[in-house]
């Protein structure tokens, strides 16, 4: 069944094209790794599933939901689909505890006691238990990244969007957050995942997806995307960054 | 070359207009600009009523054991000694006054400035219209705007909170906009992707994040509210505005300066404790 649905979705900023006819199809329990040069509009891309951004053109159904200026569609989506951001974006006036259960109780209405359980259990998974206590600032970039994740999961959602979440990392702590997040392919979550990280879309990836210029170039299963790139603006970004 | 001043040859009678038009219709407006200072007129009594009913010791205990626990046991024998010297000034009950109109002004200026604060921090076209505003209320002559507060309020302490209210609101206002505005779109992207109403968004994010910011600009609009404090005894607002008023009117450097020295007394230790608080 197909999760997430994106029919010749188009956006522009102004005049610029962001996206252009994007068809794109994810189905449950499927995990897709984007990539692309940077203003390719992967992000872009991502951030439209969730309504982070307005698309002008299109259709995008999420779990069986069409995306529209409906509120409470789009409230109904956005706790479905956990997302992660490049730079955590976590709130640095409230312990990584707290982080965590803002959403639940605040979207979901959950008993405070209930979700601080729910998040303790995320914590665990992420392995920054220890930490729930402090606050965001008190942490390294490695587990504040996981504490993002642990935030997002909280909410239990169907499907997890990454967009680029080790990127803005010290290189020996990219490894912590990427062994989370295979441990959370290997779960069964769909996944989402804007990433250059090669290593990681060869381990989990069901298939990959390149981007350029606002256009979806190719999309194939991992082993034929690494093995027989068609198109040659992937072959070249393929050899600049393996 | 005097034929060519424009004044040979016309005449705008704005004051004339001014006073033919706009007067009569402040007076008409008075009933109902009374009935919206009653809620300042009951703060105010409240207020007037706890600071000079409550014996004085235990007001004096309590400002020290404020001043105590934000800044500690200097300021705290500061803050004992300044109120003391005040009551051996024989100006504790005007100072009592002047107090509660402070607190009065200021407690509006918050309720009236951080939603006004929001709203423009939420829509450009209304900081726009805004900004002009606040930058009259805040340079205007209070003389100027001191006359119609009188026709539409009258004349007495109320009116007097008002005029401090106008005067100094403008930096509440200003601060919740910048401090809201401050607040990363990051942190705000994730407040949405969580699901988040913008209500929530704003109270539970964006408002404790820009608290700091907001509490500055309450910090200033209480130093301001004193100052006005003194303008405001012209239209018969009591306290330590009308010593120092009373003092230059019969050249009496003493009382005005008496009067002075209890203004910058209180303003000292409001504007210590309310700055630790904002640590």
């Amino acid at each position: 069944m197909e999760i997430i649905q994106l029919q010749n979705v188009n956006k522009w900023y102004g005049k610029f094209h962001v996206l252009k006819d994007i068809d794109f199809n994810v189905k449950e329990k499927e995990r897709i790794v984007i990539c692309g040069p940077s203003g390719s509009g992967k992000s872009t891309l991502i951030r439209c599933i969730n309504k982070l951004e307005d698309h002008q053109k299109g259709k995008i159904i999420v779990d069986g939901i069409e995306l529209n200026k409906n509120t409470k569609n789009i409230t109904t989506i956005r706790s479905e689909v956990g997302m992660v951001f490049q730079q955590f974006n976590l709130f640095p006036h409230l312990t990584i505890l707290e982080n965590c259960t803002l959403g639940p109780i605040w979207v979901k209405n959950m008993k405070k006691k209930e979700c601080e359980a729910l998040a303790m259990e995320y914590l665990k998974k992420v392995q920054i238990d220890d930490q729930a206590k402090k606050l965001p600032s008190q942490l390294s970039g490695g587990q504040q990244q996981r504490a993002a994740i642990a935030r997002a999961l909280t909410m239990e959602p169907k499907i997890m969007l990454f967009d680029e979440p080790t990127s803005a990392l010290d290189p020996e702590m990219v490894k912590e957050v990427l062994d989370v997040m295979i441990d959370l392919a290997k779960g069964g979550m769909t996944m989402c995942v804007v990433t250059h990280e090669m290593g990681f879309a060869r381990e989990v990836a069901d298939r990959v997806i390149f981007m350029d210029e606002g256009s979806i170039v190719e999309s194939k299963k991992t082993n034929d995307f690494f093995e027989n790139p068609e198109n040659e603006r992937t072959k070249t970004f393929l050899s600049q960054i393996l | 070359m005097e034929f060519l001043n424009p004044s040979n040859y016309g005449y705008i009678p704005l004051a004339e207009w001014i006073e033919k038009y706009v007067k009569d219709w402040l007076f008409e407006q008075r009933p109902v600009f009374k009935k919206i200072s009653v809620p300042i007129e009951s703060t105010l009594d409240a207020l007037d009523g706890v600071f000079n009913l409550v014996p004085l010791p235990i007001v004096i205990l309590f400002f020290v054991l404020a001043a105590f626990k934000t800044n500690g046991i200097k300021f705290a024998i500061f803050t004992f000694v300044s109120l003391v010297c005040i009551d051996l000034l024989d100006i504790w009950e005007e100072t009592m006054t002047t107090m509660a109109m402070i607190v009065t002004a200021v407690l509006f200026c918050c309720v009236i400035g951080i939603p006004v604060g929001i709203a423009a921090s939420r829509n450009d076209t209304f900081e726009i219209i805004l900004r002009p505003i606040l930058d009259v209320m805040q340079t205007i002559p209070s003389f100027v705007y001191l006359i119609p507060v009188v026709m539409l309020f009258g004349v007495g302490l109320t009116p007097g909170v008002v005029a401090i209210i106008i005067f100094s609101i403008a930096p509440v206002i200003r601060l919740t906009n910048l401090g809201l505005r401050q607040v990363t779109k990051g942190v705000k992207d994730a407040g949405r992707a969580l699901g988040c109403s913008k209500l929530v968004i704003l109270y539970k994010i964006e408002l404790p994040l820009a608290l700091k910011t907001i509490l500055a600009g309450v910090n200033q609009t209480l130093m301001l509210s004193l100052s006005m404090a003194v303008i405001a005894a012209l239209i018969g607002a009591g306290g330590l505005g009308l010593t120092v008023y009373v003092g230059l009117g019969r050249l009496d450097i003493g009382q005005a300066f008496v009067g002075g020295l209890g203004i910058v007394l209180i303003a000292i230790i409001f504007d210590r404790i309310t700055q630790k608080i904002i640590k």
